[in-house]
């Protein structure tokens, strides 16, 4: 194997596996429903611990267990304050994680395209077939 | 060109991911451009793209399609445990080059008034897998178009 391919095959199990862990993560966030009321919450602003633990009637240290879920999976980041330390919503792994049927659908579409016109090929073959038998029968 | 024909992609368990396409064709000529070597060697994958192409339509029969990715020669291989032409197929998986990748696709043919829906439905062992898949495109041809993509990057770096 050359260089090049050696250093593609690395970076590209890489990627996909850091894709694949990331998108993962996303989903298993996404799964719980209070880690989705408090994506909805930061959604409309950032917080912190203490004012995220308010409304869900739940310890501040249950709280920070389900942001660490969500910081793992790159949903939730450090807002400006230090002192405070709120956290606020980023949304980028999510519209990733809507794509991925997206990525699915245009990999079969490209393929089936080219199987399209292998089939208006075979039409015009095959009738040429034809023809050629019938002229050879008389 | 042809209008109106899209590509349905649904998943109706966590293990499975149903691709569904109608072709202006009719099931005979579909099935055969699917199942025949000479054929499948003609639309799967840009032009060149596979090294090679063995396939052997019948119950038992054995297939494989050798590409190479990235510098690395890989194929995509298995054996046809159902064969119903113009129907129905059922062929196993496995990619030599990469262990963890298993399924079993079943392949339904419904002809009406001279077109064509094919209904190619993937079961993957875990959820996992079928995720990976779907999200990277992890195919002979989602990888090569990644290739393509990478080269261009590490070429600009």
């Amino acid at each position: 194997m050359s260089g090049l391919a050696k250093r593609r095959a690395v970076v590209y199990n890489h990627m996909v596996m850091k894709d694949v862990e990331l998108l993962n993560a996303t989903f298993a966030a996404l799964a719980d429903p209070t880690r989705r009321a408090i994506l909805a919450r930061l959604a409309s602003g950032e917080a912190s611990v203490t004012e995220l633990a308010e409304p869900f009637d739940m310890s501040q240290p249950a709280i920070s267990k389900h942001l660490k879920v969500l910081e793992r999976a790159g949903l939730v980041v450090p807002g400006q304050d230090a002192q405070r330390r709120p956290r606020k919503l980023n949304a980028s792994p999510l519209s990733e994680a809507s794509s991925w049927i997206e990525t699915y659908r245009k990999h079969w579409e490209a393929a089936f395209a080219r199987l399209d016109e292998l089939l208006e090929e075979l039409k015009v073959e095959r009738k040429s077939d034809r023809k050629d038998r019938k002229r050879k029968k008389r | 060109m042809i209008d109106n024909i899209t590509v349905t992609i649904t998943t109706p368990s966590d293990r499975e991911a149903v691709v569904t396409r109608e072709f202006n064709a009719p099931a005979a000529l579909v099935f055969d451009a699917v199942t025949k070597a000479d054929l499948i060697k003609r639309w799967y994958g840009q032009p060149g793209f596979l090294d090679s192409c063995e396939s052997d339509p019948r119950v038992g029969g054995s297939w494989r399609f050798a590409f190479t990715a990235g510098g690395k020669q890989m194929a995509k291989y298995g054996v046809y445990n159902e064969f119903d032409p113009p129907r129905r197929f059922v062929r196993t998986e496995r990619y030599e080059g990469w262990d963890e990748y298993e399924a079993l696709l079943t392949v339904e043919l419904v002809e009406r008034s001279g077109k064509t829906t094919m209904t190619q439905s993937f079961l993957f062992p875990t959820k996992e897998l079928r995720d990976t898949v779907m999200k990277t495109g992890l195919t002979p041809q989602g990888m090569s178009a990644f290739y393509e993509r990478l080269d261009v990057l590490l070429g600009s770096l």
